[in-house]
C-alpha cells in the first residue's frame, strides 16, 4: 500500500480550496462561555433546563443563560411533513436569520438548530412553528445538544424504523426499484420510502423503510429480494443448493450478506448478533420464513451455511 | 455588578485550547457538510472536553487527546444522524462547473464539490483522508486517533483515495489514465 500516492491535481486543487473555506479566521478562542461558573455537572443542568424549555406546550420560555453553548434541535416527522416542513423550514431559516442554521431538510425528516446566540423572542417565534407543525398532526421532538428531551406526537425514532436492506446488481437494479415504487403506490403506502444506500461497486443497496409498526408488506421483500412466491428466478442467489453466508457488524446494524461467487445480496438486521450465533439464526431463519422461502440456515464449524430444503 | 466566579477547569480547558483550537474547529468544518454542521461539532468537542478534563494526565498530549473526543463524536453524529447515511435514490448530480480565476466564487465551488465526494465516503475513510491530506497527521498519529493499526490506516487511506479518483471521473472532472500515471510520486517521506 502506497500511502505517498498522491490525488490527481483536480482533486488537490479542491482540497487546498476546502482549506481556505474553511480556515478558522485569526482571532482569540471564544469559548462557549455561560454568564456564570457552570454547574459540576454541565450536562445536567442543560437537560434539567431543556426540559423546563420544552415542558409547557403553549409557549416557550427559554433561559438563555442555561443554554449558551448548546444546540437545540427539533426533528419533525410524519406524513406529509415534507410539504409542510418546505414552508417550515422557510419560516425557520427567516426567524433565525444570524442566529442559526436550518441543517437538514430531506424526505420527510427535518433538522434545524439554534445558536447559543438565540434569545427568547427567537425562541418563541420558534415555539410557534413548532406547535404549528403539532396541529397538523406532525410528530416532533426536541433536543439539546443531540439528547433528546421531548418528544410531541407518536414520534418514532429513525433507528427504531422497522426496515430493510437488500443490495441488487446494478444492472437489474433500476427495474426492481421502478417494481417496488410501483408496488408501494398500489398499496397506499404513503409511509414506506426507499432510500439508496452507499455501497459495493456494481451493485445497488437500496433500503425499503416505513415509519410505523406495521409489517412491512411480504410483496415488497419478495419483489425487492428478485423472488416471488411461484419459486425462485434463475439468476437469484438463493436458486443454488447452498450457499455460504457471511455478517458484518457496523454502525448499529449487523449485515448478512448472501454469496455464490457471481453474486452478492444483503439483508440488514439493526441491532448487535456478534457472539450471539442462535440469535442470528432464528433473526435470519425467521426472515427466510417470512418470505415463505424453504432454507434451512445453520452455523457450521464456524460458518454460516444456508441450504435449500 | 459582581463578577462571576472563576472556574478552574474551564480556565484550563481554555489554557489548553488556544493553541489548537484554529486547527481543531477547520478540521471540524473539513469533516462535515458545511461549515455550521462543523461548528456546531467542535462546540459540542469543547463540551465533551470540559466534562473529562479531569481525565486528562498529561497535558503534552491534550491535542491527541482532544482529537480522539472530536473523531469520537464526529462517528457518534454520523451514527445517531441515521437518516443522513443514506443518500438520495437519484444518483448524486455531478456539481456545477467551477469557473477559473481564483476567486472566492472558485473556491467556494470548488469545496462544495469536494465536500459532495467526501461525504460518499465511509466515515473512518473520510476522517483519515482529511487528517492526513489537510491536517498533516501522519499514519502512525491517525492510527492511535482512531484506536486501530498503521496498515487498517494506510488501507483507509487508500481506499478513500480510489474512491475519490472514482467520483471524480464519474463527474467527468478527471481522466483517470492520466491521473494514475503521476500518482505514485512520492510526497513527503516523512509522512507515513
Amino acid at each position: 500500500m502506497d500511502t505517498h500516492e498522491t490525488l490527481p491535481d483536480e482533486i488537490q486543487r479542491d482540497f487546498t480550496a476546502l482549506e481556505r473555506a474553511t480556515k478558522i479566521p485569526m482571532e482569540p478562542l471564544e469559548m462557549p462561555h455561560r454568564t456564570e461558573a457552570p454547574s459540576r455537572d454541565l450536562r445536567r443542568v442543560v437537560l434539567a433546563a431543556a426540559v423546563v424549555i420544552v415542558i409547557v406546550g403553549s409557549f416557550f420560555p427559554i433561559d438563555r443563560e442555561d443554554t449558551v453553548g448548546q444546540r437545540i434541535s427539533i426533528s419533525v416527522s410524519g406524513p406529509g411533513a415534507a410539504n409542510a416542513l418546505s414552508s417550515a423550514s422557510a419560516a425557520l431559516t427567516d426567524i433565525l436569520g444570524s442566529d442559526g442554521v436550518v441543517y437538514e431538510s430531506s424526505g420527510t425528516h427535518f433538522y434545524s438548530g439554534l445558536s447559543s446566540s438565540a434569545d427568547e423572542g427567537t425562541m418563541q417565534r420558534v415555539q410557534r412553528v413548532v406547535t404549528t407543525l403539532v396541529s397538523q398532526g406532525l410528530s416532533v421532538q426536541i433536543a439539546n445538544a443531540g439528547e433528546v428531551v421531548r418528544t410531541k406526537g407518536p414520534w418514532i425514532h429513525p433507528e427504531q424504523t422497522r426496515s430493510l436492506r437488500i443490495e441488487l446488481l446494478a444492472e437489474v437494479a433500476d427495474g426492481r426499484i421502478e417494481t417496488l415504487r410501483r408496488r408501494i403506490d398500489e398499496l397506499g403506502r404513503n409511509d414506506v420510502t426507499l432510500h439508496k444506500l452507499e455501497t459495493t461497486p456494481g451493485a445497488i443497496g437500496i433500503e425499503i423503510r416505513h415509519a410505523n409498526d406495521e409489517e412491512l408488506p411480504l410483496a415488497l421483500l419478495l419483489e425487492g429480494l428478485g423472488l416471488d412466491t411461484g419459486g425462485l428466478p434463475e439468476d437469484s442467489p438463493l436458486a443454488v443448493e447452498s450457499l455460504r453466508l457471511r455478517t458484518e457488524y457496523s454502525g448499529g446494524s449487523t449485515a448478512v450478506i448472501f454469496e455464490d461467487g457471481r453474486q452478492v445480496r444483503t439483508l440488514e438486521l439493526l441491532g448487535d448478533y456478534r457472539g450471539r450465533e442462535s440469535e442470528l439464526r432464528e433473526a435470519v431463519q425467521a426472515q427466510f420464513d417470512g418470505l415463505e422461502l424453504h432454507v434451512d440456515v445453520d452455523w457450521v464449524d464456524g460458518e454460516w451455511i444456508l441450504n435449500r430444503r | 455588578m459582581t463578577e462571576p466566579p472563576i472556574n478552574l477547569t474551564w480556565t484550563r480547558l481554555e489554557r489548553l485550547l488556544q493553541p489548537i483550537h484554529e486547527s481543531a474547529q477547520s478540521t471540524c468544518r473539513r469533516l462535515c457538510r458545511n461549515n455550521e454542521e462543523g461548528d456546531d461539532l467542535f462546540q459540542e468537542s469543547v463540551l465533551r472536553a470540559y466534562d473529562r478534563l479531569s481525565s486528562l494526565r498529561e497535558e503534552s498530549s491534550f491535542r491527541s487527546w482532544f482529537f480522539v473526543i472530536l473523531l469520537r463524536i464526529h462517528r457518534d453524529r454520523s451514527r445517531r444522524s441515521f437518516w443522513q447515511r443514506f443518500l438520495p435514490l437519484e444518483e448524486v448530480p455531478a456539481p456545477p462547473a467551477v469557473p477559473g480565476g481564483g476567486d472566492f466564487e472558485e473556491d467556494y465551488l470548488r469545496a462544495k464539490r469536494l465536500r459532495l465526494a467526501l461525504g460518499q465516503l465511509p466515515t473512518e475513510q473520510r476522517e483519515a483522508l482529511v487528517l492526513f491530506e489537510m491536517e498533516g497527521f501522519s499514519v502512525s498519529e491517525i492510527a492511535d486517533l482512531q484506536s486501530v493499526s498503521p496498515s487498517a490506516i494506510k488501507s483507509r487511506l487508500s481506499r478513500g483515495r480510489s474512491r475519490m479518483r472514482d467520483c471524480y471521473e464519474r463527474w467527468n472532472l478527471i481522466d483517470v489514465k492520466q491521473a494514475d500515471s503521476s500518482n505514485t510520486k512520492d510526497r513527503e517521506h516523512g509522512h507515513s
